[in-house]
């Protein structure tokens, strides 16, 4: 297991502090068009994710992988540009699919499992890219 | 006839009195290690002020927490699973905690030698160094720092000074002081305001979501949510200015120490007590700051 350094665990918990935030204020900004059910679930996305951001910031990220300077550019890449995304969301649906692959990225980076950080990134690039 | 209790000064009455005392030193240019005892005394009303800060911190998470469970069941929890919920943070802080009271232990030592006084050994200080080691965010350098200054600490308490040693504590200690002041600059300048940031997040989102759900129904509840969020924002306001003002208070610790070891050869020069006193002054207005937010 590779330990990221401080500086890098914090730069990673604040992307996340970000995301929960803009989803927040999406949650907010489109109160009324949005269902029960679909506040419910992103606020609970927004949740995990200040619970990810406090913890990247309690604790140093440790990842299982060979090369963790790339992998730590994947994540930071994928976790920017999801925030990029959820600053412009289109509509509901895709508010619920950022959320969700912020939120599996998060698990993935927690893990420190090589597969599964590989894995959300990609899916956190592609759902970012819409 | 029983004696009238006569209470006893403030340390900061004691810090002013100190001041004046080195300022008619200073005018009389006589060399004095007291400016080195009147900044200890100011240094360590500054670590004095951390663990408030720490509490502050660990109580707005648990807040924080209790938003989350409430906003995901209206079921009843327990105060364990907030508890739980917080141990993370609760351990950071007691690592925090533990580079601190090394580091309050050393101006207090310092502050002794300065007055050549013995105090009395503290025998956890020796632990603090090896419990710092473990700790997440202090890698091996500021772990010895740490360990460093609780032994020197324990060690000056148990034996007493002698005002020649002096010199000699400074130089050896301060490039300990200079890391564990820096490793607390970086967590309080940054952990502790991303905690205080997402603490804001969640409050807000707590009190907006209750009064988006039902403050139109409820109008004169309405009123009292929203004064409850404005004491409760205010009082996060306050807290992020504690923890600035204490940063910038331990660097300016930091600063005078580095002053005392630049001049570490000439700690009585007239020059150096001036500048000490400034810093002592510029720490005890960095204290007044942190309180009033508290």
């Amino acid at each position: 297991m590779t330990t990221l350094s401080a500086e890098q665990s914090r730069a990673i918990a604040k992307l996340y502090s970000d995301l929960a935030r803009t989803l927040s204020d999406y949650r907010f900004a489109h109160w009324a068009e949005l269902s029960r059910r679909q506040r419910g679930e992103i606020e609970s996305h927004e949740w995990t994710l200040l619970t990810y951001s406090s913890n990247m910031t309690t604790h140093a990220i440790r990842l299982g992988v060979a090369d963790a300077g790339n992998a730590l550019a994947g994540i930071t890449r994928a976790t920017k540009k999801l925030t990029a995304a959820a600053r412009k969301l289109a509509n509901v649906r895709r508010a619920v699919a950022v959320a969700t692959a912020a939120v599996a990225l998060g698990a993935a980076i927690a893990s420190g499992h090589a597969l599964a950080i590989g894995e959300a990134v990609s899916k956190a690039m592609s759902v970012a890219d819409g | 006839m029983r004696r009238r209790a006569v209470a006893r000064p403030s340390p900061r009455a004691q810090a002013t009195r100190l001041t004046l005392v080195l300022v008619l030193l200073a005018g009389a240019g006589c060399t004095s290690p007291a400016a080195v005892k009147r900044y200890s005394v100011a240094a360590a009303l500054v670590t004095a002020r951390l663990p408030d800060a720490s509490a502050a911190l660990g109580a707005s998470c648990r807040r924080t927490q209790s938003y989350r469970l409430r906003r995901a069941s209206t079921a009843w929890y327990s105060g364990d699973s907030v508890v739980a919920a917080c141990a993370g943070r609760d351990s950071a802080l007691r690592d925090v905690g533990r580079a601190n009271r090394a580091l309050a232990a050393y101006f207090a030592a310092l502050g002794r030698l300065a007055g050549a006084k013995a105090g009395e050994m503290d025998a956890t200080l020796s632990a603090l160094g090896d419990a710092a080691a473990e700790a997440g965010h202090f890698g091996k350098p500021q772990g010895n720092a740490v360990t460093a200054l609780a032994t020197f600490a324990a060690a000056r308490a148990a034996h007493g000074y002698r005002r020649a040693k002096l010199r000699e504590a400074v130089g050896e200690q301060n490039a300990n002081v200079q890391i564990v002041i820096s490793v607390l600059h970086d967590i309080l300048d940054r952990d502790f305001a991303r905690y205080l940031r997402d603490d804001e997040t969640a409050l807000t989102a707590f009190y907006r979501a209750a009064l988006a759900e039902s403050g139109t129904r409820e109008p004169l509840a309405a009123i009292l949510v929203r004064d409850s969020y404005d004491e409760r924002q205010e009082e996060l306001t306050r807290r992020v200015e504690a923890v600035g003002a204490l940063d910038r208070a331990l660097l300016v610790a930091g600063r005078g120490h580095q002053r005392l070891y630049d001049a570490r050869d000439q700690l009585g020069a007239k020059e150096l007590l001036g500048s000490i006193v400034s810093t002592a002054r510029e720490l005890d207005i960095a204290i007044a700051k942190i309180d009033k937010a508290f």
